[in-house]
This record gives C-alpha cells, structure tokens and sequence, in this order.
C-alpha cells in the first residue's frame, strides 16, 4: 500500500515527461494561433544527426539487405561536410531530393562533397559545395529553399537534379498541392507534398523533436500500430485516380517549375545549372532482374504501371534537357553519363558509393567549364 | 521511482540498441517553417487583429465581418468555371477596417461580368517575398487567370529597417523558424543607400513577375497611392517602428519604387495600373496616410475594373 503512491508518482511522471514536448510545441505554436498555417521547410533540420534505414540492392547475393547509414547536419540545414574551404570564394549549391542527399553514401563519398574536392584537386579550383537535397522533395519544395534560405546568401551557383519525385508525387497526388485531395480536417502545415509521398525506397520521413522516452512511446506505437491498418485516411483520400490526372498538365508544371528556378537564380545573380538523375529505368528490363521486380512491386501502388512510370520519367528527363537549351542553361547529362548497372545504382534512382564518386567526376569536369578563372 | 528508473531504462536500452528502428529518417532537431502570412482559415478576423505584426501600420481596427476561406482569403462568391483575379498587397489591398461589401474584392467584381472570382490574398505586414511564398505553396494551386500585385510601403519599411528580406540569423538553433520579413535586426542600421534598397525591390519584383509568367497567369502591377500629405503620422510610425527616415525621405523612396515598377513593367511588357497617377496624393481617398476609404477604394476599384475590361 505505502508503494501505490509512488507507482503512481512514476506513472505520472513518465506520461508528463511524454506530454512535455507536446506543451512545448502548444506554447511555440501559440505564438502563432492554434490554428495558423505555415510552410514546412522541407529539409535537413539544422544541427541535428540523421539516421537513414533503408534496403539496398546487393549485387554478390541478388537481393535486398537492410542498411542503416548515420548523417550529420550543418547548422544552416546543409548536409555535412559544408564549409569546408575557408579559402573558397566561389559557392555552389545543390538542390533535389534523396538522389542529392545521398543519405545512403558515407558522407565523404557524397558527390556534392566529392565535387568540391575534385574542383580544388583536379582544376585548382577553391569552392564550397553545400548539399541541400533532402528525401522526399520535389522542384517546388527546393524552390523553398532556394528563395527562403540560398538565395539570401548569394549563391555563386545554384545546380539543380529533380524528377522521380516531382513526377510520382503528382501522379499521386494530381498536382503538387494536393488540391484534388479531400481535406476533412484542417491542417497546420501548409505542404507542398505529403511527407509520405511515395519515394522509390519504402522510406518516409519524419522529425522526432528530443524528448525523454521517445523510443520507448514509438516503440509502443509501432507495435500497436502494427494490430491496425497502417494506412491513414487522410492519405488515403489523396490517392488520386489515375484516370482523372492529366498528364500534360503535370509535365507542365514541371516545366514551369524548372523555369522558375532558373530565372530567380538569375535574377539574384546566381548562375543555374540543371542535372538530369541518373537511374536504372529500362524499357525491357531482365525477367529476373531483382532491381527491376523490387521496382515493380513498389510502383504498383500508384497504381501505374512500371513501363508508364518508366516512359513518363523519360518524359521529365527529355523536358529538362528541352529547357535547359531554350533557357541556354548548362545541362549536366547524369542520366546519358552513368551507366544503368547495379554496379552504380542501389536502386532505381539512388547512388551507391561507386556511382556517387563517378557523378562527382562527372559534375566537377562539366562545372569546371563553368566556373570564372577570374574571381 | 523504482518504476520510473526501470522505464529510463528501458528506453535508453532501445536507444542504444536500436530497438523499434523505424523505417525512414529520424532526427534530433528543430523544424524551421516560413512564415506564411494569412489569414487564419474560417476564424473571424477581428479576434486575432491584435496579434499582426505590420510594419506599415501601427494598429488595426477590423470591422467584422471578416472571415477567410479555406485558403486564407477575402473571397467573392464563387461558382462554377469561373476566371479567378488574386490581389496580393499589405493591409492598404485588405481594407479590413471597412465594411465587408466595400472591400475592394468585393467593389472590383462589381465592375466585372460574373465569369470572375476575385479572390484578395492580401495580408498586413506582407512584403513582396511573403507573396511570393504564398504564390508557390498556396495560390498556383488555384491557377488564377491573373495577380494584382500592390507592394511599396511595406517593402520599402522592411528594407530601410533591415537591409534585406531575409532574416540574417539563419541557423541559430533557438530560432525555429525562417522568418522572411520582420525580423529584429542583428545591429540597427543607421541608413541604407537608396540603391541597395531599389535593387532589394527590383529583384523581388522581377521574381514575381517572372513566377507568375511563367505559371502562365498575367502579372498586373499598381503603383501605390500613399497620402504623402499625412507627413505626421508617417513620422510617427517611423518612430514606432525605430526606422531610421524622416516622412520627406519615405515619401521619396516610395515614389522611387513607384518609378521602379514602371520601368519594369515596361521592360517585362508587364501590365501597369499606375495608381499613384490616378489619385494623385488626393487626401479626401484616404483614412490616413496609407488606407483608403470607402470612396478611394470604389475609385481604386473601378481603375482596375476598367483596364481588366479594356485588355480582354
């Protein structure tokens, strides 16, 4: 009897230091209005430590295995290493979503950060490279970026690698504002996208501000959440029908979003460049080819087909080629350069080591081209 | 607390081991979030007025009435197939201390066929990069046939004041958000060069501008009518917002920027609405230095109904 108390007094101990962080936000949030807006910053939060889980395709045994790659963020939201050149006088930025990222590359294989390295070994010369890609992000959520946080710093050089995304999230979706989606509830954030749009990867994203014993309440929603259907409905209900999405409407807005990026980097004095992704899409991809299966069965929840994915991705990578000619724009061809080989690409869209180093290769002979001798 | 001690535990155990590891990315951190300046969705207008923070305006008097739509916007009735006319501007584009019919969304619909919607996205304290934002995460979506753009004072405030749009403390890990404009400065400026400050605008004008082109929908600027008579309360605001201007220097800048949007328009083969032509510093327009009464605004309303109805 006398220990009733202080099991009590632990209980409720342990659900206030779980309720804490939630009245921290409340009291942040009420700064605002409880039901105010806001337009979630797609990106790496600043000073933190990312932990990546992720499947990667293994070419000695065929098959998926489980990864688990740690990552470190600059205090600006840049992926480590950044900054790195205190002699550097000439900045370029990288914009685009996991494929720029690299989360999975140990981080001084990343080939923004290769880039740089290359660019002061190879061709003398002295730059920094910031990484401000981030899983999930389409050309509009870069464009956040761009406006809110680069382009204040007076970029040199912004360079730019989006598809997989744009594309799949509008095809879910329908547009890249989820416009069409049924909204029974109001929402704080404003997002551009979902955070659990349908990246290539079964990976989604999530923020966990510290709190005490966070593991240990995920850990029980994981496990109840596991006895539950796991799809939530208010996802659900953006699942578009596949019938009803124009498809010209959305390779336009690419288009116009591409073109947008272009002309605020130039309006600002930053000079754009354009990469197209490199992947593994193949028209006739192998029967047995585990990549591709594994690709298939993901896609199949968009409820495309591979082949319409693969022909409408074609489709992204031909407009960025198309626009960066019109716009005059320097265009870096990943997609014509790093050969479709399980050898380069963990996936159908992601980097390996090798692939990474070789797209640094790439990049810094076609930016050395580019970037003034003079300052 | 044997208890308590067991769950710290056990919780540092699945830290370490990883237990529960959870698909996707995990993180440590705080989210940064851009301002977007709106109104609060279906939540009367007057019970939160009190909390704006705009530059060009000491205080705000709501007439209710006022409420947003889903989107955050003084809205015109809407039907079916309807061309949609978005107002972007700071609290002189709201006229929210007038009565609900004659705003100027309201007034301008008046003067057009029922094919429009008119939809206003103005906010107080909005600057040109606020609009901006809202343009890409909020408005394309509605695919608007055109944009009316009113942005002077408050740019013009905001850059004497900080220098920039953008916030200079970027990082700081106690600051959550990415704030684009007000912001408290890291050092007081003494003065910003009057060039700096046309550039800032320029630039962001031309971003607009271009976004909107490009998105395929008509970018309309307005010069902005101020009433530069109003000399003592533009000094007062001066002071009550530590800018370093006298009124007579404000009104010059403004008539600057004015110019500006004109030599932009011409140059981009924008289309202009030169209001500060129109009315002409005419004090009987204005409540005070900066909002228009009811008259001004049927006089503004009917400019831009008339150049809408003359380019179609």
């Amino acid at each position: 009897m006398r220990r009733i108390p202080l099991i009590i007094s632990s209980i409720f101990l342990f659900f206030y230091s779980c309720q804490h962080t939630n009245n921290t936000n409340a009291m942040f949030q009420k700064a605002l209005h409880p039901d105010q807006r806001y337009i979630s910053l797609r990106e790496a939060p600043p000073a933190s430590t990312m932990k990546l889980n992720y499947q990667a395709f293994d070419s000695s045994t065929s098959t998926y295995n489980k990864k688990i790659q740690q990552t470190t963020i600059d205090s600006s939201g840049f992926i480590n290493p950044s900054l790195k050149n205190n002699n550097g006088n000439y900045n370029i930025y990288f914009l685009g979503g996991s494929t720029t990222a690299c989360f999975e590359v140990i981080d001084h294989l990343k080939f923004v950060n290769l880039v740089q390295h290359k660019l002061a070994i190879d061709y003398q010369f002295q730059v920094n490279t910031y990484n401000a890609g981030y899983p999930g992000n389409s050309s509009l959520s870069s464009y956040n970026k761009l406006l809110n946080v680069i382009l204040p710093q007076q970029p040199e050089m912004v360079v730019m690698m989006h598809n997989f995304n744009d594309l799949i999230i509008m095809l879910y979706q329908g547009d890249y504002w989820s416009t069409k989606a049924k909204q029974t509830k109001m929402r704080k954030k404003v997002e551009l996208l979902s955070d659990k749009s349908l990246t290539f990867y079964p990976s989604y994203l999530k923020n966990h501000k510290k709190e005490p014993f966070y593991k240990l309440r995920d850990g029980l929603n994981e496990l109840i959440s596991s006895f539950k259907d796991k799809n939530e409905g208010e996802w659900r209900e953006n699942k578009q029908v596949s019938s009803e999405i124009d498809i010209r409407q959305l390779e336009s807005d690419f288009k116009s979003s591409l073109l947008t990026y272009i002309y605020s980097c130039r309006i600002y004095g930053a000079k754009p460049v354009l990469m197209t992704q490199a992947n593994f899409f193949l028209e006739d991809p192998p029967l047995n080819s585990a990549i591709h299966q594994f690709a298939k069965n993901i896609l199949q929840g968009t409820g495309y087909s591979y082949h319409k994915i693969q022909l409408l991705y074609s489709n992204f990578n031909q407009i960025i080629k198309e626009v960066a000619a019109q716009e005059k724009v320097t265009l870096i061809d990943l997609e014509k350069s790093i050969p479709k080989d399980s050898s380069y690409l963990l996936d159908m869209v992601h980097l390996n080591q090798k692939g990474s180093q070789l797209a640094a290769k790439i990049i810094s002979q076609e930016l050395a081209k580019i970037i003034p001798t003079t300052p | 607390m044997v208890l308590f001690a067991l769950l710290l535990i056990v919780e540092y155990s699945f830290r370490y081991f990883n237990a529960f590891p959870q698909t996707g990315v995990q993180s440590y951190s705080y989210e940064r979030f851009i301002a977007l300046k709106e109104f609060i969705p279906s939540v009367e207008v007057s019970s939160y007025s009190d909390e704006f923070e705009a530059i060009e305006l000491k205080e705000i008097e709501v007439k209710p009435p006022c409420l947003a739509d889903s989107n955050g916007l003084l809205s015109t009735k809407q039907t079916l197939n309807q061309k949609r006319i978005l107002l972007l501007g700071d609290v002189q584009t709201c006229n929210l201390d007038l009565n609900q019919n004659e705003r100027i969304h309201q007034r301008l619909l008046k003067g057009l066929d029922s094919s429009y919607q008119v939809l206003n996205a103005a906010f107080p304290g909005s600057d040109l990069i606020h609009s901006t934002n809202k343009m890409v995460n909020v408005l394309l979506s509605l695919r608007p046939k055109m944009v009316i753009i009113n942005h002077n004072l408050t740019d013009l405030l905001i850059l004497a004041k900080n220098g920039s749009y953008w916030s200079k403390v970027i990082g700081d890990k106690k600051k959550a958000r990415v704030w684009t404009t007000p912001f408290a400065p890291t050092h007081p400026l003494t003065q910003v060069e009057d060039s700096l400050l046309l550039k800032e605008y320029s630039n962001a004008m031309r971003n607009i501008g271009q976004l909107l082109s490009h998105w395929h929908i008509k970018p309309i600027f307005l010069t902005q009518a101020l009433n530069h008579n109003d000399s003592a309360s533009i000094s007062e605001l001066l002071h009550a917002q530590k800018i370093n201007l006298t009124s007579h220097r404000l009104s010059k800048l403004h008539q600057k920027i004015n110019q500006e949007i004109r030599e932009i328009c011409e140059q981009n083969n924008w289309s202009l609405i030169d209001l500060e032509k129109e009315i002409e510093n005419n004090p009987t327009y204005f409540n005070n230095y900066l909002l228009f009464n009811s008259k001004g605004v049927q006089i503004v309303s009917q400019h831009i109904a008339d150049s809408i109805n003359t380019w179609k």
